[in-house]
């Protein structure tokens, strides 16, 4: 008992810091919204079960936002099997970065981006939502829970190399959603749920 | 190395990655090539935008952390005997402390758990990843909105006599119990105040082996150092990375005004 009662502390004490961050992962990467806390529950269960195998002293952060990653994978799939959607290939992406022809837009972002992103943040996280699972495991693990290359590619369970190539396609596909207009693309997963991230 | 690769290697520049020697040869190409260093700066005002736009807002929604939570909890057994185990502990603690000088240096620590978390909370606030619930710099309308937002009595934060530039104020949930914080710069540093019921002592049983000859421990966490001090019916930290001296200024200013809320502060004043 009085071990459990510990187990449980210790746990909490690592887990409570790092609550926003999982959570905003999770809402940034589950396809439907209404899951988002089952998804959360079932990764902390699952990763507070296996708390014995933890060794205290390594990196707790990384070693629990690998439950959560693979719990958003599983739910993920559910949706996709439900809808019978295949996960859609994305077309290959040049390595240039090609934003350099863009000047209004870069001019604008440098001038205030808070403006700017007042008006695309929607089209942001719906662009986020159509990256490849990988990419934007990468992406979301990167820009939410600042991990270092190494510390994504064992979370993901891939390699060092996959991380670097999977964050430069999808950082080049997030400049390229705001530089598109909305509306442009159709049939891609799309959050659902309480409707918030839904685009009409 | 020239224009092309350079920019090749922004991600890794940008995310801090690969070895000492290539980011030595991309900060020596952007020393030489205006242009680059031009299209670099650009690269990191857009990705920390996106970055930003994709995170902002976001914070721990309290209602689902506290369903997971308690499917975590055991009952509450573990927490007496732990009690039990704290009364040697005390024991221990103040006779090692009366044998210490008499000095907030050295003193006792503060119940580990709540030092790590409202570091953890100290930080969040600080790096900029999360804003203050309440953006302010008049310590009275921060006083009137913590007051409006937490149960418990809250005193008047320090003010700019005691070092202290508000930048605001807002609540956190420290463990199970609500803290109202107010965040601000001493000497350029940012530094957090977290104020609680004093009836949250009883849930930090580490806490009730303070000697109650002293108000005041010290702790360092990481960088940073974390005062601790009971007053009136508040217990209250003093977190940041500034000497603990002036985090002791920054206590002993806290509650210490007359209620006259008349003057307004001095930065008011000013403008
Ligand atoms: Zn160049
Ligand atoms: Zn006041």
């Amino acid at each position: 008992m009085k071990d459990d009662g510990d187990k449980c502390e210790r746990f909490l004490l690592h887990l409570r810091p790092l609550q926003g961050a999982l959570e905003a992962f999770c809402r940034r990467s589950v396809y439907d919204v209404s899951l988002v806390e089952d998804v959360l529950q079932e990764a902390v269960t699952r990763a507070f079960r296996d708390f014995g195998l933890f060794a205290e002293g390594t990196n707790f952060r990384a070693w629990i936002f690998r439950y959560a990653h693979l719990g958003i994978l599983e739910s993920n799939r559910g949706f996709l099997t439900r809808r019978h959607q295949p996960l859609e290939v994305e077309p290959a992406v040049e390595d240039e970065w090609n934003l350099g022809g863009d000047d209004s837009l870069l001019h604008t972002l440098l001038e205030s981006p808070e403006i700017l992103f007042e008006h695309c943040a929607d089209d942001l996280i719906h662009a986020v939502l159509q990256l490849q699972p990988v990419d934007r495991a990468v992406l979301l693990l990167k820009g939410i829970g600042e991990f270092k290359y190494r510390e994504i590619a064992e979370i993901v369970g891939v390699p060092l190399g996959t991380v670097m190539s999977s964050l430069s396609r999808a950082r080049q596909q997030m400049r390229q959603a705001l530089t598109k207009t909305r509306g442009g693309q159709g049939g891609l997963p799309r959050q659902t749920g309480d409707g918030s991230h839904t685009n009409p | 190395m020239n224009c092309t690769q350079a920019r090749q290697h922004w991600h890794l520049f940008h995310d801090s990655e690969g070895d000492a020697e290539l980011h030595l040869q991309v900060n020596e190409h952007l020393e030489h090539c205006p242009e680059c260093a031009r299209w670099f700066q650009q690269q990191i005002v857009l990705e920390e935008a996106i970055t930003h736009s994709l995170v902002s807002g976001m914070e721990p929604t309290a209602a689902i952390w506290s369903r997971i939570e308690q499917q975590l909890v055991p009952p509450q057994p573990a927490r007496i005997k732990k009690w039990l185990l704290f009364g040697s502990a005390a024991l221990t603690l103040l006779v090692a402390s009366l044998l210490i000088a008499v000095s907030i240096e050295n003193s006792s620590s503060p119940a580990p758990e709540l030092a790590a978390l409202s570091v953890a909370v100290h930080d969040k606030l600080t790096s900029g990843r999360e804003e203050p619930n309440f953006v302010s710099s008049s310590h009275v309308d921060i006083e009137d909105y913590l007051k409006q937002h937490v149960s418990f009595p809250v005193r008047c934060p320090p003010r700019e006599d005691a070092g202290f530039e508000a930048r605001g104020g807002g609540t956190c949930r420290l463990a199970n119990d609500s803290a109202a914080y107010v965040v601000g710069q001493v000497d350029g540093e940012s530094v957090s105040l977290f104020i609680l019921s004093r009836d949250s002592l009883s849930h930090f049983p580490e806490l009730q082996a303070i000697p109650q000859r002293q108000r005041t421990r010290h702790q360092r966490h990481g960088a940073h150092d974390i005062l601790l001090m009971e007053f009136d019916q508040n217990l209250v930290l003093a977190v940041g990375k500034v000497r603990a001296e002036r985090l002791q200024r920054l206590l002993d200013a806290y509650g210490s005004y007359p209620h006259d809320h008349s003057v307004k502060s001095v930065r008011q004043r000013a403008s």
